[in-house]
């Protein structure tokens, strides 16, 4: 049988596109309003606003950092706010953030966090 | 009857402060042609009010300004702090030395942005291309000449024909033939001395030679040289000058852009892939000037003699007398004419092999030609600003040092203090200057981090940045205490230089390469004009011939700190994998036993 496994549901995943050397100040905001799963970042290139911007277009970074953190549903908009203010997301050229929903999301769960969650259940 | 909602859901509404759209609103409504085929969709630019555009510039330009306020200002501070504490002078002309320092500070963040934006592109191009279209022979021309295009835009070097004017010609009249009337040829030997380091440095990559037979066989012409120019009675005063060549020439445009050729060159062939790879050239590329340096000399000192240049000096200081100097031979127009000579040639030069010898288009030309602008504004603004900045700053400071332990002219009361406790004031004041300013060196940190990566953890950055800079901080004391003490460079150099040649021989090949590199690493745009300034000054209130020789110093101090520091780094690792071996055998032992 296969009881083993845990799956978690209502899980949403949030992503955020930032210049690069921004993980610390997201992961810190996300870490304050109680997002408990850790994060992943990559390195990657944008593309679209320096074309567009003109000669102005040299003022945004290329070089961006993608930041992913999953979080609970009922978390996911105070999260996703927290982040937009954070990392000034409604000032120009500093970057976007999206949000999705996530059907399911297994991996390795402590038996204490186990036993919390079927007290509640 | 009880009813439910979900805590998030609730969470949303009482929040409510966000306005929703549909993106579908800003989709672009595409067109066909008469066949009914799509029209190919331009996108607009965006147009944005004044708000908007300062919140993209703000960041921008503020990001830039502070990593050249975090560079200049401490060491300028403390400059000050030592003048008004210890000296008890104020600094005479501070007004024109603050505008000079703020000049210095736009110069360098707008020279390294342009430098970013418009002259490295050019880089990784023909790095990634060049190989792999050309033969080798002419891959090393190019990189021959690329040598010497980046030696003249390299920020520092113009510090060396700024001090050049101060040298008297009749204490020693090579020196200042050297610096004025052949200072353009001077450049160019340095440039052709970079561009063969470039080049040996290239193969030594492709065909993974070791690093320390060529130290060895780049060492003895230059101690040899040195050791001949000792004894000639004129030539010994150019000795200073040919050392501190080396440590000017490997600054934030040769590094970057030799070096992203040779790896190019490198990947080109696979063998990209050593973590070693990137070393050598910065090593060579201070060595090789120094032997071009005292050729050059001698070149001139079979041709020349003393009482022709004093001629020939006074003539021309008598014709430039007479006539009003042209706008381009004067402050500020000068700089100008020097921050524009600086770098078009190079990038004359890049374009051209861009498009004659690879025949590839330049990609996004406005932001190229955006960055080379930016690139010249910053070097005249630069230029500018050593000559009221940091050359006046050092030149202030050296002239007011001695006034610690001896009488100065000019100085009311020196000495201000007696003579043992003023000289040692003066070696901690030069000792903790070389100190501060080398962990502050951003192109250092870069080398830590490799240095970690490559020694697997064993050798800490921390580490690394502490060895560094003690020897710097050594280096510069050495070079003051010999302004001061008046005894030759050479006996000096001479030792360090051998005990280097004895660490190199017992180190591991990775130290070697970190440890000779890390001489070229820590001698930036802001130190060497600081320094050479602050050794003249000294050697002018001491009555010294000339103040060279304390940046060549401080390139021996950590060669010779990093390679003692990993010697004993290897000496603990491997004792404390004795000790484990040995309690493993026992183990061993033990179970045989049972």
């Amino acid at each position: 049988m296969n009881d083993n496994i845990t799956y978690l549901t209502d899980v949403a995943m949030i992503t955020c596109v930032v210049k690069r050397g921004m993980s610390d100040i997201i992961l810190q905001a996300a870490r304050d309003v109680g997002a408990i799963t850790g994060a992943v970042s990559f390195y990657a290139r944008g593309y679209g606003a320096r074309e567009r911007l003109g000669l102005l277009g040299i003022t945004v970074e290329a070089e961006k950092e993608i930041i992913s953190l999953l979080v609970s549903l009922e978390q996911k908009d105070t999260v996703f706010e927290a982040l937009i203010r954070a990392a000034n997301l409604d000032k120009p050229g500093n970057g976007y953030i999206y949000c999705t929903p996530l059907e399911k999301l297994a991996t390795f769960i402590p038996q204490s966090v186990i036993n919390e969650l079927e007290g509640n259940a | 009857m009880s009813r439910q909602y979900r805590f998030g859901d609730v969470q949303r509404r009482s929040r409510g402060k966000h306005k929703e759209y549909s993106i579908n609103a800003i989709t672009p409504k595409l067109e066909r042609d008469a066949n009914g085929n799509l029209i190919p969709y331009r996108t607009p630019r965006f147009k944005l009010n004044l708000v908007e555009v300062y919140n993209l510039l703000r960041p921008y330009v503020l990001v830039r300004m502070m990593e050249q306020v975090k560079a200049v200002v401490p060491l300028a501070l403390y400059l000050l702090l030592f003048q008004v504490l210890i000296l008890r002078q104020l600094e005479a002309h501070y007004l024109i030395i603050t505008g000079g320092l703020f000049a210095v500070i736009v110069g360098l963040m707008f020279f390294m942005e342009g430098l970013k934006s418009g002259l490295m592109p050019f880089g990784t191009v023909i790095g990634r291309t060049l190989p792999r279209n050309s033969s080798l022979p002419v891959v090393l021309l190019i990189t021959l000449l690329l040598g010497i295009g980046v030696t003249f835009a390299e920020p520092a070097i113009g510090a060396l024909k700024a001090v050049g004017k101060n040298v008297s010609v009749e204490q020693a009249p090579y020196l200042y033939t050297l610096l004025n009337a052949w200072s353009d040829i001077l450049v160019l030997v340095v440039g052709a001395s970079v561009g063969l380091a470039a080049v040996l440095g290239t193969l030594r990559f492709l065909y993974g030679w070791s690093l320390k037979p060529m130290i060895y066989m780049a060492l003895v012409p230059v101690l040899g040289l040195t050791l001949l120019a000792a004894i000639d009675p004129q030539l010994h005063e150019i000795i200073g000058l040919a050392w501190d060549c080396g440590a000017v020439t490997t600054g934030p445009v040769t590094v970057p852009l030799v070096l992203s050729l040779g790896i190019g060159i490198a990947a080109a062939a696979g063998k990209g892939e050593s973590g070693l790879s990137g070393f050598g050239i910065v090593t060579l590329a201070s060595l090789f000037p120094i032997t071009g340096v005292l050729l050059l000399a001698f070149y001139i000192s079979f041709t020349q003699s003393p009482a022709e240049i004093i001629e020939a000096a006074r003539m021309a200081s008598a014709a430039a007398s007479n006539m009003e100097p042209a706008w381009y031979q004067s402050s500020p127009g000068e700089e100008i004419v020097l921050g524009i000579r600086a770098i078009l040639p190079l990038v004359i030069f890049l374009y051209l092999v861009l498009r004659f010898v690879l025949h590839e288009p330049l990609k996004n030309p406005g932001e190229i030609i955006y960055g080379i602008v930016l690139a010249m504004i910053g070097m005249c603004i630069f230029n500018l600003g050593l000559t009221y900045g940091l050359s006046k700053l050092g030149g202030d400071v050296g002239n007011l040092v001695p006034a610690a332990f001896t009488p100065v002219p000019g100085v009311e009361i020196s000495p201000i203090y007696i003579y043992s406790i003023g000289v040692g004031l003066a070696l901690l004041f030069a000792w903790a200057m070389g100190f501060g300013a080398t962990l502050a060196e951003p192109a250092l940190n870069a080398l830590g981090e490799t240095t970690e990566l490559l020694t697997n953890g064993v050798f800490k950055k921390k580490t690394l940045l502490l060895a560094v800079s003690f020897g710097v901080a050594f280096g510069i004391a050495a070079g003051v205490a010999k302004l001061i003490y008046a005894f030759p460079l050479v006996w000096l150099i001479v030792p360090g230089y051998l005990l280097a040649i004895v660490l190199t021989y017992f180190s591991s090949e990775e130290f070697v390469n970190i440890a000779w590199d890390s001489a070229g690493v820590t001698t930036g745009p802001i130190t060497v004009p600081l320094v050479l300034a602050m050794g003249l000054g000294i050697g002018n209130a001491m009555s010294a011939i000339e103040g060279f020789g304390i940046l060549c110093l401080a390139s021996i101090g950590p060669i010779v700190s990093v390679m003692i520091t990993g010697l004993w780094a290897r000496y603990k690792a491997e004792a404390g994998a004795k000790r484990i071996s040995t309690s493993a055998s026992q183990k061993n032992e033990a179970q045989v036993l049972i």
